[in-house]
């Protein structure tokens, strides 16, 4: 008995010296019908939508101060019925390559004046598998890729260009220490699958 | 009792051992340099910190990993988007 109640002092202990120097993005949930609006985009952000009809488009804002390097990357989860969902993304700000009138015309919706964009098609023959420790669930990715974001107004959309539905996560940022975990565990169901 | 505490005080410090800071990797050495020469070209300076050699990237294996790959495709879309950027980074 004695020792049982060791054990479980050392485990607790584990856990505290392993939940100080975890590392995770904040976590948030995304709905199509109102933008996300990300008040410091130094964090990193793991968004987490669902697509329920083929034509939702889910906005996220931003407005860095200056122009950041981030790394981005839209997730799947890793599920048969899943296995042809590839949600795109596009970050669209003045500074960003204006794209051809062919590309422009897949796009979602029009791009505001002199506003250029940076698009992830998610749309590579193979998909990378990722291990995400922080839900510790099994995804497929887009393939990360660090992104220049340019400072002002910056609009990133996320939408379904096969008209497929289902979960997403959009991470971007590189995964800090002491993040607020949020509301995770009360929605649990909506986090994880 | 001591024995016991001692072996497990030497698991935890083997757990934390793992989450140990890594060197900076040569694809983000690249992005860097890349992103520094469009930053002289444009006339701004960008905040690449978690990229640098003290950045957040650095922080674990496994982020690193993340981080090394995500530097690989941005020095490729740098180079597409701006085909005259001259970065190129000696080991």
């Amino acid at each position: 008995m004695r020792h049982t109640w060791q054990l479980v002092g050392v485990a607790l202990l584990i856990v505290l010296l392993r939940a100080d120097v975890a590392h995770a993005h904040s976590p948030a949930l995304l709905c199509a019908d109102q933008p996300y609006a990300v008040t410091d985009a130094t964090v990193s952000r793991a968004l987490y939508g669902v697509f329920h009809a083929p034509d939702q488009v889910f906005v996220i804002t931003m407005h860095p101060a200056t122009r950041i390097a981030l790394p981005f990357e839209i997730l799947v989860p890793h599920r048969d019925e899943l296995r042809d969902h590839r949600p795109a993304y596009a970050i669209v700000a003045r500074g960003l390559p204006r794209p051809s009138p062919d590309v422009a015309a897949r796009l979602p919706r029009p791009l505001p004046d002199g506003a250029g964009v940076f698009i992830d098609w998610n749309d590579a023959p193979t998909r990378e598998v990722e291990f995400e420790s922080f839900l510790r669930r099994v995804y497929w990715s887009s393939g990360t890729i660090a992104v220049l974001v340019p400072a002002g107004d910056v609009e990133i959309w996320v939408w379904s260009p096969r008209g497929t539905t289902g979960k997403f996560v959009l991470g971007f940022g590189v995964e800090e220490g002491g993040i607020d975990y949020g509301d995770v565990l009360d929605h649990w169901s909506d986090y994880a699958y | 009792m001591c024995r016991f505490l001692a072996i497990a005080a030497l698991g935890a410090a083997a757990a934390l051992a793992g989450c140990g800071r890594v060197n900076q990797s040569a694809s983000c050495r690249e992005f860097v340099a890349c992103v520094r020469a469009q930053d002289a070209v444009d006339g701004v300076t960008t905040d690449a910190t978690r990229f640098e050699p003290d950045g957040d990237c650095w922080g674990g294996p496994d982020i690193a990993e993340l981080c090394d790959r995500s530097c690989v495709h941005g020095t490729a879309q740098l180079r597409a988007d701006h085909s005259t950027l001259a970065c190129a980074v000696t080991p």
